[in-house]
């Protein structure tokens, strides 16, 4: 199944990437993680020269107030870019009827939706590990010349944990979503507002972690991880059932 | 008689709507089969669910062996489609030859023999020019040219074309026309092909059937329908000089035709068992002094015997 939805998936990311809507959203993203990684390091690094004094509690400010801001950049936008890939990916091939030869194909139901998912989940992944990447090393580069004392509080290991994980789940739930649509939604445009809905639970991940050194911030990431991995599991299979060749042919 | 396509009691309904009405239907292997019908007949939707798009709601549907409810992905594997309207179904942000590099894969064909195949189709359909094109810049007839390739492209035992020379200008058709002779002349690929177009299913098909309001009409070789509805055969007599009055008369006097007139400098007259009634039509002509040059019989089209067959129902 892997090598086939692979080959699949390498194709449609490359047709995807042709597509002028979607095309900026990547560098969109990364230039605002990038941007607002500046913008708080750069806040931290002043504020710690007012303050002075008080580096300690500061220092406990920061650790909080960076990642709820930064995980807003790096876990919940990012889910954008598989949004608007799965819903060109699946909604796009029904609208343009590339659909039809490719139902032809002796592709299985479950081939085709994990080489959609894979379409969606690897540009979004690379997106979010981009950013994080980028942006750890701006923050902590910036530390070093302007706030020795703040440098390594971001990201902690949850915060490098949760980003690594996030958009794996967010990625694979935006597409089970998609898929679970199409049999409703005929353009595009209309597949992106649905797709919308998907960037609350992702906000709320994020603001989830403004509860980091409180204690409770694994349990609730876990519990976190633990519900969007269900629901992935859950929205592949139902999609898997509900993904009909004779239904989607017959509403071409 | 090995029997790639074999479709039994086939029933397909939307909702109130029966598409297609208890077909039976057996395609040979080798064969050129074309389903013809008005639109909105069911040929579309039988193609549909002999390549597995849709589900029989009757019946059922074997393609080389494989029951298309019970085995689509076999089915899938040994079936090229054409599928209707087949010239909007490309990727527009990948070129010709990865268009079919794309779905060659899909099909699991090895990469060397892929590559070459694709360029033999490029290069057969007059496409090699335009293989690092978008076939969103190509004409509506390069586009269906592209089709074919692609339903070609994994050198399918079993081919489907539906409509493959719809909204193609006549020389676009003839080429297209001309292509699908030549891959199905010598070979053991079987296709089906759904036109409304009857000199197209004249000039391309071993065999015929027609469909109308979901139920398959008639089926059988073209000259064999032909002498099914039309045992009154026409025949036109030349004679070398002057006499077609003389002829006409003599014709009429033999009481072995049913009618007999002049046109275009001819001899016109309807008969039956022609075989039988010929000979002593000619000998009586040439009894009376009229030197005979030429009896030629008047072949109704395919598209009379369609219009015989299921014009009413059109």
């Amino acid at each position: 199944m892997l090598r086939k939805s692979w080959m699949m998936a390498k194709t449609e990311i490359r047709m995807v990437f042709k597509n002028k809507q979607v095309k900026g959203i990547p560098v969109f993203i990364i230039a605002m993680s990038v941007g607002f990684s500046i913008i708080f390091a750069w806040l931290g690094s002043i504020s710690l020269f007012a303050i002075g004094p008080e580096l300690e509690e500061f220092q406990m400010f920061y650790s909080l107030f960076m990642p709820a801001m930064m995980g807003i950049f790096i876990t919940a936008i990012p889910v954008m870019l598989p949004v608007m890939i799965a819903a060109d990916s699946i909604i796009g091939e029904k609208e343009r009827r590339t659909i039809i030869p490719l139902l032809a194909t002796p592709l299985t139901d479950a081939e085709l939706l994990f080489g959609k998912m894979l379409t969606a989940m690897i540009p979004g992944i690379i997106v979010a590990y981009a950013s994080f990447g980028l942006s750890v090393a701006l923050v902590n580069g910036m530390m070093y010349f302007w706030a020795p004392s703040l440098i390594w509080i971001w990201p902690s290991l949850l915060a490098t944990i949760q980003t690594l994980v996030m958009p794996i789940l967010f990625s694979a739930l935006a597409v089970g979503i998609m898929v679970i649509i199409s049999s409703r939604v005929g353009k595009v445009y209309e597949a992106y507002q649905w797709g919308g809905s998907i960037i609350m639970p992702a906000m709320l991940v994020a603001f989830s972690l403004m509860l980091e050194g409180t204690g409770i911030d694994w349990i609730i990431f876990g519990f976190v991880t633990l519900i969007l991995l269900v629901a992935v599991i859950g929205l592949f299979r139902l999609a898997l059932n509900l993904f009909n060749r004779d239904k989607l042919i017959t509403r071409l | 008689m090995d029997v790639p396509i074999e479709i039994k009691n086939l029933t397909k309904t939307f909702g109130d709507i029966v598409a297609v009405r208890e077909v039976d239907l057996g395609v040979h292997r080798g064969e050129v089969f074309g389903f013809l019908g008005p639109n909105a007949a069911g040929k579309s939707t039988t193609v549909k669910v002999a390549s597995t798009l849709l589900a029989p709601t009757h019946g059922t549907v074997e393609i080389n062996g494989y029951d298309v409810l019970e085995e689509p992905e076999e089915v899938r594997a040994v079936i090229g489609l054409l599928p209707e309207d087949g010239a909007d179904t490309h990727y527009d942000r990948l070129t010709a030859a990865e268009n079919l590099e794309y779905f060659g894969r899909l099909y699991d064909v090895p990469k060397e023999k892929l590559e070459n195949r694709i360029e033999e189709l490029l290069e057969f359909l007059e496409l090699a020019d335009r293989r690092d094109n978008s076939p969103g810049t190509f004409s509506t007839g390069l586009k269906q040219k592209l089709s074919l390739a692609r339903a070609l492209v994994h050198d399918p035992p079993v081919v489907f074309l539906d409509e493959p020379t719809s909204n193609l200008d006549p020389i676009m058709s003839r080429k297209v026309r001309a292509f699908i002779q030549q891959m199905a002349e010598g070979s053991k690929q079987t296709y089906f092909m759904c036109t409304h177009l009857l000199s197209e299913a004249e000039h391309l098909c071993d065999r015929v059937g027609f469909i109308s309001h979901g139920r398959l009409v008639e089926v059988g070789r073209p000259a064999e329908l032909r002498r099914k509805f039309w045992t009154q055969r026409t025949f036109e007599l030349q004679l070398a000089a002057t006499g077609l009055t003389k002829a006409q008369s003599i014709i009429k006097s033999t009481g072995l035709v049913l009618s007999v007139q002049i046109e275009n400098k001819r001899v016109v007259y309807v008969v039956e068992k022609a075989e039988q009634k010929n000979p002593e039509i000619v000998r009586a002509l040439v009894e009376a002094g009229l030197a005979v040059v030429e009896l030629r019989e008047r072949i109704p089209s395919l598209e009379d015997v369609y219009l015989k067959v299921i014009g009413g129902d059109s």
